[in-house]
């Protein structure tokens, strides 16, 4: 067998910190005022007789942190289960120095039915490299045990008294401010001892009396102190037993993901071609016009690096080539192997090479590279960033490659297994269906593609979801369970779509087809976005109609014009905004904001939320459409040269309002890759 | 024979890479799964330099037992950086007998400066040097690293090379920073001053490679 095993990383004992049964940092069910490393993500989960609670921690910045969690309490509704989800947000306030703590302002289930609804600031210091000590004050449910008056109250009488929560499910989901900070205030403090990397002891002083659990499922709270025992793994994986308030014992396991750490840093892919020396056109056996043939020893070394050439034109010592990378996730790894091919094939006095690079068909960019500073930089220790400094990136807007006979049409097939997960919905905290899609994709000419994918579920239970559409809405979304219910062997998306470029940073896209499960119609996108540039504008209009339930030809009689105006942003450190502004497919109008953390791998979580023109009232449960979403890049999991990636979007609950349609190859995606900013952020990968 | 090069076969399948495809190469994740992962087609470049004749080292890889492959130096460049290549499709940058790159091995050395560690080495000297590492990191950046290094002189060591034992000096090169630490051994033979034995750390992912000459 020659599985290897790359060695962990050396410094297990870092990936030890903090969290709570809330899956946040925190002791047991007190929070920290010490935030986890930047961009950690940690998924948790725990279980005591009663209740379960799933919890995803994102460390969004090195100051804010994140939560979703999914909880399910048993018998919480006279006799029935609770599935109850809710957010959290935490932000740094103070970090910890030699003699200050670090300091901690948070909120808990801030938007969701309020269970769990508390506010706190919470102090932590570590002492060694052992114990750590906290001390905070807590309002809400924080503040249920030991509670006093609160002292915020000296600005204004109205914080000493919490409003009422309207608990009502259709008042979800709303930001409950009035209630922030208010009402009695309580401490909270705790200590957590390290023996050794392995194992932690906690233990608290809570002030959460429990009161709806006592109330509602029985419990018995009879001491306001918690404490935990912790196993750590070598990979940062734990394991905690807890005594919970003197009457039930939990169990929390977690594990942490470092998406600035994949397991294998650099890749697994074979070696980029040797840069040999320079060759004269006789060593080569090389003419001008054996290049353009489609099977030439230049177009078979790209392949070999699994590059198609479709384009190239040689004028005095430069040489253009327009390129297809179909392997490399980092653009700047084509390029780099391009530049090595084009080195070893092309005669010594071309000494200029402009790659275009490519996307469904249009050029997207244009890189030009020396030959001197391939050879000059191959091993110099900051050849990286020297290379990408002496290289210059413009747009090609109109290729300067002439084209290769014989490129198109091209023809691909694929049959894989698929997965269509939906997650936490208000009955069930996990459906998917399993089972085979097939996708077939022509291009008859350079830009137009004629696709299509049709699926077979094997197995699953999306369809057995028994809630019924309560939505006063047109029902534009909350259907979506007799799609999977009404079909079976179903058409994902036939399509045509055409790719072009309107002019100098402008790119457009049409669409026509079956666009997507729930609807078919024609979709039109254009889109500005300059190679070097951190902002682009877009502008999308689509007429929709929504499908027949069965996936396959039909329509309903629902139809729609929907677009919206878009704006994207690259704030840098790999921060992406978006807003999109228009009409939604229920025929409201409104905006959706998005924030996307991209890190410079690929691994991308993000959030976002719409408001529209629909009242919270008509919305229903959840008030307006919000979730997370994060994507995990081939490579990232397996160390592959592979495109692609894998990703969900986690919503609280699917309603109409807000709803957008989800058309395949949105502009902003497909041309980012071979710009500026993205290729600076992966150029490491230039000489790899 | 083991191979060298790190292959991440097993997380492909979860994934669902797997799959029938027009893309033959996509196709092949799966038939490898089924197959055997040790399988791999020697590189007919690869074949071409050894059949001609060109330097060869045998190198392993200490932290996986039984993992060795074969590198042929395949060009020199004009600042005398040599490219070697492996059966499996790796690469090497050397100068000297000094790794200052590696290409393929899961946590690659984009590129390396070992010039002062080398010049002790030649010159026989024990003394302190700098040493310079650019990593490829998990984000796909490059990130240089700069070591202080103690290169002594341990002993004089036989070299068993196989047509003959080369008589060598033992130097031993510690080197530090602030969150890592490793230690290279460079058997020099006297007379020539040739490397003809090495270790030789490359990251934390991969560890360490022994490198042997082997005589043509």
């Amino acid at each position: 067998m020659g599985i290897f095993c790359a060695t962990g990383p050396a410094g297990a004992t870092d990936l030890r910190f903090s969290a709570s049964s809330y899956g946040t940092p925190g002791l047991i069910d007190m929070p920290t005022g010490s935030p986890w490393p930047d961009g950690t993500l940690g998924l948790s989960s725990v279980l005591t007789k009663d209740m379960q609670k799933y919890t995803l921690t994102f460390q969004i910045t090195p100051r804010i942190f994140g939560s979703f969690r999914y909880s399910i309490l048993n018998g919480y509704d006279a006799g029935e289960n609770r599935y109850d989800r809710s957010f959290d947000f935490g932000y740094l306030l103070m970090e910890e120095t030699q003699y200050r703590p670090a300091l901690s302002i948070g909120l808990r289930d801030f938007g969701g039915t309020g269970i769990y609804g508390s506010e706190y600031i919470a102090a932590t210091k570590t002492f060694g490299d052992k114990l750590t000590l906290t001390g905070g004050i807590g309002w809400g449910r924080l503040a249920s045990y030991g509670g006093f008056t609160n002292p915020l109250g000296i600005i204004d009488d109205s914080f000493e008294t919490r409003p009422i929560q309207d608990v009502s499910i259709n008042n979800t989901g709303r930001l409950d401010i009035k209630q922030w900070f208010h009402g009695d205030a309580a401490f909270f403090g705790g200590v957590e001892y390290r023996f050794n990397p392995r194992l932690t002891l906690k233990a608290e002083y809570s002030s959460d009396a429990y009161e709806r659990e006592t109330l509602k499922m029985g419990f018995d709270h009879k001491t306001p102190f918690n404490a935990s025992l912790t196993y750590g793994f070598k990979n940062g994986a734990e394991v905690s037993v807890y005594a919970l308030h003197g009457s039930e014992i939990g169990i929390r396991g977690s594990i942490p993901i470092t998406p600035q750490k994949p397991k294998f840093p650099s890749g697994i892919e074979e070696a980029p071609p040797t840069l040999m020396q320079r060759q004269t056109q006789a060593a080569l056996s090389w003419d001008a016009n054996s290049v353009r043939q489609k099977d030439s020893s230049l177009s078979m070394a790209l392949k070999d690096q699994g590059l198609t050439l479709e384009g190239i034109t040689i004028e005095g010592d430069t040489a253009t080539v327009r390129f297809v990378n179909g392997r490399y996730p980092a653009e700047a790894q084509a390029l780099g192997r391009a530049a090595r091919v084009l080195a070893n094939q092309l005669p010594a006095d071309i000494t200029t090479f402009r790659l275009e690079a490519m996307a469904n068909g249009v050029t997207t960019s244009r890189t030009t590279l020396r030959r001197s500073d391939l050879e000059s930089l191959e091993y110099d220790l900051d050849g990286s960033w020297r290379s990408f400094a002496r290289a210059d990136f413009e747009d090609a807007a109109h290729s300067e490659a002439a084209p290769i006979a014989g490129i198109y049409p091209k023809f691909n097939w694929r049959i894989t297994p698929y997965l269509d997960p939906s997650l936490f919905d208000p009955d069930n905290p996990v459906r998917a269906d399993f089972g085979v899609q097939a996708a077939a994709s022509l291009e008859p000419a350079r830009g137009l593609v004629f696709s299509a994918a049709v699926r077979q579920p094997v197995a699953g239970n999306l369809a057995t979801s028994t809630r019924p559409s309560n939505s006063v809405l047109p029902h534009v979304r909350t259907d979506s369970a007799e799609y999977a219910k009404q079909s079976d062997l179903e058409i994902k998306y036939l399509t045509a779509e055409y790719f072009f470029r309107p002019g100098k940073d402008l790119y457009g896209r049409a669409t026509v087809g079956y666009l997507e499960t729930m609807y078919g119609g024609v979709s039109g996108e254009l889109l500005w976005k300059p190679v070097n540039g951190p902002l682009a504008l877009g502008a999308e209009l689509n007429y929709v109609k929504k499908r027949d339930f069965d996936q396959m030809f039909g329509f309903q009689d629902y139809d729609i014009v929907t677009g919206h105006a878009s704006a994207y942003y690259d704030f840098g450190g790999g921060y992406l905004g978006q807003l999109d502004v228009g009409r939604y497919l229920a025929g409201d109008y409104g905006a959706t904001f998005s924030v996307d953390r991209e890190f410079d791998n690929g691994f991308r979580v993000g959030a976002f939320f719409t408001l529209t023109d629909v009242s919270f009232d008509d919305f229903g449960e959840g008030s307006f459409d919000k979730g997370i979403r994060f994507s995990v890049p081939v490579d990232w999991l397996t160390g592959a040269a592979t495109q692609g990636g894998y990703g969900t979007t986690i919503r609280p609950v699917v309603r109409d309002g807000g709803a957008r349609l989800d058309v395949r190859n949105r502009l902003y995606d497909v041309v980012r890759h071979s710009h500026t900013p993205e290729l600076e952020d992966r150029w490491g990968k230039f000489w790899r | 024979m083991t191979v060298l090069r790190p292959l991440g076969f097993m997380f492909a399948l979860i994934a669902g890479l797997s799959g029938c495809s027009s893309d033959a190469e996509k196709s092949n994740l799966l038939k490898k799964l089924v197959s055997g992962q040790g399988e791999v087609v020697p590189d007919p470049t690869f074949l071409a330099y050894e059949q001609a004749g060109a330097p060869t080292y045998l190198v392993s890889l200490e932290a996986k037992k039984q993992a060795y492959t074969i590198f042929v130096r395949q060009t020199t460049n004009a600042k005398g950086e040599e490219t070697w290549i492996s059966l499996d499709k790796l690469s090497l940058g050397m100068k000297n007998g000094m790794i200052i790159a590696t290409r393929g091995m899961g946590g690659d050395q984009l590129a390396g400066d070992p010039s002062q560690t080398l010049a002790a080495l030649k010159a026989g000297r024990n003394e302190v040097t700098e040493r310079f590492v650019t990593l490829l990191n998990g984000e796909s950046q490059a990130e240089t690293l700069a070591f202080r290094c103690a290169v002594e002189r341990q002993r004089q060591a036989d070299v068993d090379l196989g047509p003959y034992t080369a008589d060598t000096d033992l130097f031993y090169e510690t080197c530090r920073n602030g969150q890592i630490r490793f230690r290279n051994l460079f058997w020099v033979e006297r007379g020539s001053r040739n490397l003809v034995q090495s270790r030789q750390w490359i990251s934390e992912t991969v560890g360490t490679l022994a490198l042997r000459a082997v005589p043509r």
